[in-house]
């Protein structure tokens, strides 16, 4: 390869891609600058053009030992900022722009969760002396007529590796996007409903209007999303606030909403003139943001919010009453979840009228349900007999109502309730307790927590019964409220030994020939103190994985590390990350089969600096084109030590031509505070003995492990070493060493 | 904060009446996000303020110096103060992630244990309405407080509340200062005081009938001249007792006059002072002009005085005189749409006096506009003429008009 490619991409000014193109253009035997204007249009378009899929198949026949140094060799962390328009229409094909920062050059795949969506990468027609745009590229989606309507998460798979997600709603209507200049009144964008109202709050004191007509008696529901989608998405910065308000002709206030799904607004409006008015949609404190995005459904159809009971037995006929607005007389309708249905929330559209409704949240179960009863049942007294394990469904109907169950235990049982409300669509902010038949409170909870985040329901965890007897679970509204929409299901179940597990992050970048790791921590519950074997699935061919495990007891961090394989090719895959423990609760036990699959939170770098975690629906991997650092190498990758004994392994890194930023090293994942940390206990990094910071164009350092004089043996702990680049004042890009091995011997007698 | 705003601004949409505004209050509970009202104990933000400032703002009553003496001039002890205060004492906070990573969203709760104490007795109190008994609610200690605040039969509630309306319409309340209601400080119309809270309480404590009642009574409509008999008179409204437009009123008055909005920052165009959130934005004229800082719930924030640094501000201040030669502004669009003297004059009567000029107001304007150096400079000054006279810049200032003969009232 000459190195004026090389160079070319390394240096990514106007020329020396130019220079570039035409050289690739050339080895590749394409006629026209056009069509190598790019090494995205062939990259990403195989699945859906056959002529160019020969010459794909020709590129990495011919020249793979050269595509590594073909693509643009930097560090880089995609990020999705907005979708324009953030909705698509099912049964359409729509052009989406997206924001990202970063750069998306060379974007060759989408990944769109669930089923019913695709989206196809389209690369900006390229004249001569322009330069492709990086943060801006155009995706054209396909929404099957069957793809349920909702939010979906959007990766773009990209040479500098896998995107942060992104949101894409799917709606009913046409989607109608705001016009230039729709801040008055006056100059309201037209809106036929039913349709989906598109826009931006694009700035500090933006207000956008659509304006509508509707005849006399016309109800019209105006669900927005804005908040929601941007809340879970890695953009570093502030959020959107929206507030709708629908006006009159005059301009008078018919109705107003500011929060009704978290932070975005619901309303419900029955129209008693016909006439000409104005939906009017800004953030709430007047503030905006070029990345604001909106999605407004405006629909004269039945919305549902909720149904009850929550709660549905899968494969068994059910009648569920509808809870929502625009609904008709007639509540309650059947619903029959499918055998195969996995247990969990199932978010289900319902046949209304013959039509299809929006989707509603249910929870399918395979435990013996039983059903809140008339009765009044707010004291233990009056509370209805549960045997457990039970799924209880029940909803707090008025203010100030608190509902009861009783339920038998004898002495030393345990037990285990959650609610499962909030995270469902119910207004109940539950609280939960655990009281004795005089109202004494045994145990109590407000909001439960998985990982690092918190969410408005309630568990109460592996309690045990002081005595055999009569207690009673007590749950109210955490502000006493209560209505139609307060719906609850409680899983009460024995409390039974596992783990849980949690994945952090949602995306691991690799290049051909180098490794990355991936971070998973247990939370051990019931009484379970043994290790846990990690394991990973659907990882992208050419990809290997080494997986350690979780230590037992006190371990609470493991570690993966993936490498691909030097001749490894661009592609992507979403991973199921599991572990696996063989556990005997008792000596004279029989062991138990222990699984459980990763939950997945995305990292998110804050602004201030610190880093967060919110969920994502899937850990993806991605083969990439090589980054800054090409490889991290290790003198050393079985480390023994004696107890009280430290070693020095010397790390060698391999620069990227051109690339003298600084580099460092760490042996677990920390930012500000430690976030994973899978020594064994007694060993540590020792970091004040370690040159962990590789300068300007060095290329080594060292890391050093101590084990103090009572590290107890451990056999072969998998250890990661990084090689960590800042990409900013916040964030950071790690690469990985080949698995490191770290034992301890036992003490000399 | 702009969720207790919004919802403020529907309980007046909405004719909400009062006793639930005051309900939704102090019984507030949730995301400060969500539910406005729930901001109430994020801007009291402890049991002191809250007991306090309830007291102060719903019942007239001072009750900070039972905090640690008996009251001087009341009837209050601590006793009274901690009892008082226990109704809040098990009001709490918890983070909540609603709204996402950065959202930072208060969620307003009731714990389920906390007790107010006398410190110098340290008794326990149990929760107590001011000259009431003790009560409570298993859930909530505030519901049983909203019930007693909010009941017909508590006088003092419909008297505070009555007694605020009248001062905002008449420029004086029956009790002066307006919260601070006591034995030691009486009406000055016992009688007046017992039928309008009556009334109110009997109409569902309803703030529009209120308003009416008020604004349509023989009281209200007095001329503001006196005579010589009551002209001593400050307080048994003998006449009308004549008063400057509030800051917020006065500025948006003067930029519906001139044609010529205010436009505060990060806010749309077209934002009138009397829809600003609260007072994080700052204007020269409002400040000047004694805007609250909303940094106490006491009425005395707002100054109602006069004093000569808002006279020379509409005299000779920018505010004036940048709106009054605005491009965009009502003298220019008049200038522009070629009307004639007598037509624009005619108009800028009518903005600013809510009247026509007389004839020879008339006159004299369309001498002064022709002696001008330019059309648009007399129409200037005869605006700001307007705009600087009592007639503007006071609320209810009886006219005796010299042409007609006829009184006209201005607002």
């Amino acid at each position: 390869m000459p190195n004026i490619c090389r160079a070319a991409f390394v240096d990514t000014s106007p020329s020396a891609l130019r220079s570039a193109v035409k050289l690739f253009a050339n080895l590749c035997g394409f006629a026209s600058l056009r069509q190598a204007s790019g090494i995205p249009p062939f990259l990403s378009a195989a699945s859906t053009r056959p002529a160019t899929l020969v010459k794909l198949l020709l590129l990495f026949i011919v020249i793979p030992p050269l595509l590594p140094q073909l693509v643009v060799a930097q560090t880089g962390y995609p990020m999705i900022m907005s979708l324009k328009p953030t909705a698509a229409q099912v049964g359409t094909a729509s052009e989406i722009e997206f924001h990202t920062r970063y750069s998306m050059f060379g974007a060759y795949q989408v990944l769109v969760s669930g089923d019913g969506v695709s989206g196809e990468v389209l690369h900006p027609e390229k004249k001569e002396g322009e330069t492709p745009s990086l943060t801006k590229m155009k995706v054209r989606f396909t929404v099957d007529t069957s793809a349920m309507p909702g939010v979906r998460d959007v990766k773009i798979a990209t040479p500098q590796g896998i995107s942060t997600v992104g949101q894409l709603v799917i709606v009913q209507d046409p989607v109608v996007y705001e016009t230039a200049k729709n801040n008055t009144r006056d100059e309201a964008a037209e809106l036929p409903v039913p349709a989906t109202a598109c826009g931006v709050i694009e700035a500090n004191e933006d207000v956008d209007f659509f304006k509508f007509s509707v005849e006399a008696g016309t109800e019209l529901n105006f669900h927005v999303r804005c908040a929601r989608l941007q809340d879970r998405i890695h953009d570093m910065q502030r959020h959107a606030d929206p507030m709708i308000t629908i006006r009159n002709s005059m301009g008078g206030t018919v109705a107003a909403s500011d929060n009704s799904f978290f932070g975005d607004p619901f309303l419900s409006v029955k129209f008693d003139r016909a006439g000409e008015y104005f939906l009017e949609i800004r953030d709430v404190r007047y503030h905006g943001n070029t990345y604001w995005e909106y999605s407004v459904e405006v629909t004269n159809r039945p919305f549902i919010s909720n149904v009850f009971p929550m709660g549905i037995s899968i494969g068994q006929e059910t009648s569920v009453e509808l809870v929502g607005t625009s609904l008709p007389d007639n509540k309650q309708i059947k619903v029959t979840l499918p055998a195969d249905t996995p247990a969990g929330p199932a978010w289900k559209r319902l046949t209304l009228n013959d039509a299809v409704t929006n989707p509603v949240a249910a929870f399918a179960t395979t435990l013996p349900l039983t059903l809140e009863s008339d009765a009044t049942n707010t004291t233990p007294e009056g509370a209805q007999q549960v045997a457990i394990p039970a799924g209880i469904n029940g909803r707090i109907s008025e203010d100030s109502d608190v509902d009861c169950f009783r339920f038998t235990a004898k002495k030393g049982e345990k037990f285990t309730f959650e609610i499962r409300a909030r995270r469902y669509q119910s207004s109940l902010d539950p609280y939960l307790r655990i009281i004795n038949l005089e109202g004494k409170q045994l145990s109590e909870n407000d909001d439960l927590r998985d990982f690092k985040r918190s969410f408005a329901d309630s568990r109460i965890e592996n309690w045990t019964a002081p005595a055999d007897g009569e207690y009673a679970i007590e749950i109210r509204d955490m502000h006493l409220r209560g209505g139609a929409s307060f719906v609850y299901f409680i899983e009460a179940t024995k409390a039974e030994p596992h783990f849980r597990l949690y994945a952090d992050t949602d995306k691991t970048l690799l290049a051909p020939g180098s490794n990355g790791v991936v971070y998973v921590q247990v939370e051990r519950k019931n009484g379970f103190t043994g290790d846990v074997q990690l394991h990973i699935e659907g990882l992208p061919d050419g990809v290997e994985a080494v997986c350690g495990k979780i230590l037992p007891d006190k371990g609470r961090d493991g570690c993966i590390i993936l490498r691909a394989a030097p001749d490894a090719r661009l592609s992507v895959g979403n991973v199921r990350i599991f572990g696996t423990s063989s556990w005997k609760p008792a000596d004279d036990a029989e062991p138990l089969a222990l699984e459980a699959v990763a939950s997945v939170y995305q990292e998110m770098y804050q602004p201030g600096g610190g880093r967060g975690h919110w969920p994502a629906d899937t850990h993806t991997v991605s083969i990439g084109a090589p980054q800054d650092v090409r490889a991290v190498k290790l003198s050393d990758h079985d480390v023994v030590l004696k107890p009280g004994e430290s070693k020095k392994i010397e790390v060698t890194i391999e620069r990227a031509e051109g690339f003298d930023k600084n580099v460092s090293l760490d042996m677990r994942f920390f930012h500000l505070s430690e976030f994973c940390n899978t020594f064994p206990p007694g060993v540590k990094f020792d970091e004040s003995k370690s040159s962990k910071l590789i300068t300007g164009k060095n290329v080594t350092g060292h890391v050093v492990i101590t084990a103090a004089a009572d590290a107890a043996p451990v056999d072969r702990q998998l250890i990661p070493v990084t090689a960590n680049v800042s990409l900013n004042f916040v964030m950071k890009t790690s690469f990985a060493a080949d698995p490191l091995w770290v034992s301890v011997a036992p003490a000399a007698e | 904060m702009w969720s207790m705003h919004n919802w403020m601004k529907e309980a007046f949409r909405t004719n909400r009446t009062f006793d639930k505004v005051v309900r939704e209050l102090v019984t507030a509970k949730g995301s400060t996000y969500s539910n406005g009202p729930a901001n109430y104990f994020r801007i009291f933000g402890n049991t002191t303020d809250l007991t306090e400032s309830t007291a102060q703002l719903f019942l007239g009553v001072r009750l900070e110096c039972a905090k640690c003496h008996h009251h001087p001039f009341e009837k209050y002890g601590q006793d009274d103060y901690y009892a008082f205060s226990a109704f809040f004492s098990r009001v709490g906070t918890k983070r909540s992630e609603e709204f996402g990573l950065f959202g930072n969203e208060s969620v307003v709760i009731v714990k389920t244990s906390g007790e107010a104490s006398n410190p110098r007795t340290r008794k326990r109190m149990e929760p107590t309405p001011l000259e009431g008994e003790p009560t409570d609610h298993p859930l909530d200690r505030r519901i049983a407080l909203a019930d007693w605040l909010t009941a017909k039969d508590n006088t003092y509630f419909a008297r505070s509340i009555v007694n605020r309306y009248m001062s905002y319409l008449l420029g004086r309340g029956l009790v002066e200062p307006v919260d601070d209601l006591r034995s030691t400080n009486p009406p000055t119309n016992p009688e007046l005081m017992d039928a309008l809270a009556k009334h109110f309480a009997e109409s569902g404590f309803d703030l529009k009938q209120l308003i009416r009642v008020i604004m349509t009574s023989r009281l209200y409509q007095l001329d503001s001249q006196p005579t010589e008999q009551n002209v001593l008179d400050q307080r048994f409204y003998s006449h009308y007792h004549v008063k400057r437009l509030p800051a917020e009123p006065l500025l948006d008055a003067i930029d519906q006059v001139t044609g010529s909005p205010t436009k505060f920052k990060n806010l749309p165009a077209g934002t009138r002072a009397t829809e600003l959130p609260d007072a994080e934005y700052p204007n020269y004229f409002l400040n000047t002009f004694a805007k609250p800082r909303r940094a106490s719930v006491c009425e005395c924030e707002r100054s109602p005085d006069e004093n000569l640094v808002q006279a020379l501000h509409t005299l000779n201040g920018d505010t004036l005189t940048t709106k009054l030669a605005d491009k965009n502004g009502r003298i220019a669009r008049l200038t522009n749409e070629k009307k004639s003297a007598e037509e624009i004059v005619q108009e800028l009567y009518h903005a600013a006096l809510c009247r026509p000029p007389s004839d020879a107001e008339l006159q004299t304007s369309i001498e002064y506009v022709n002696e001008s150096p330019t059309p648009q400079e007399g129409y200037e000054d005869i605006l700001w003429g307007l705009m600087n006279s009592k007639y503007f810049l006071f609320v209810h200032l009886f006219q005796v008009s010299q042409i007609q003969g006829q009184s006209s009232r201005t607002f």
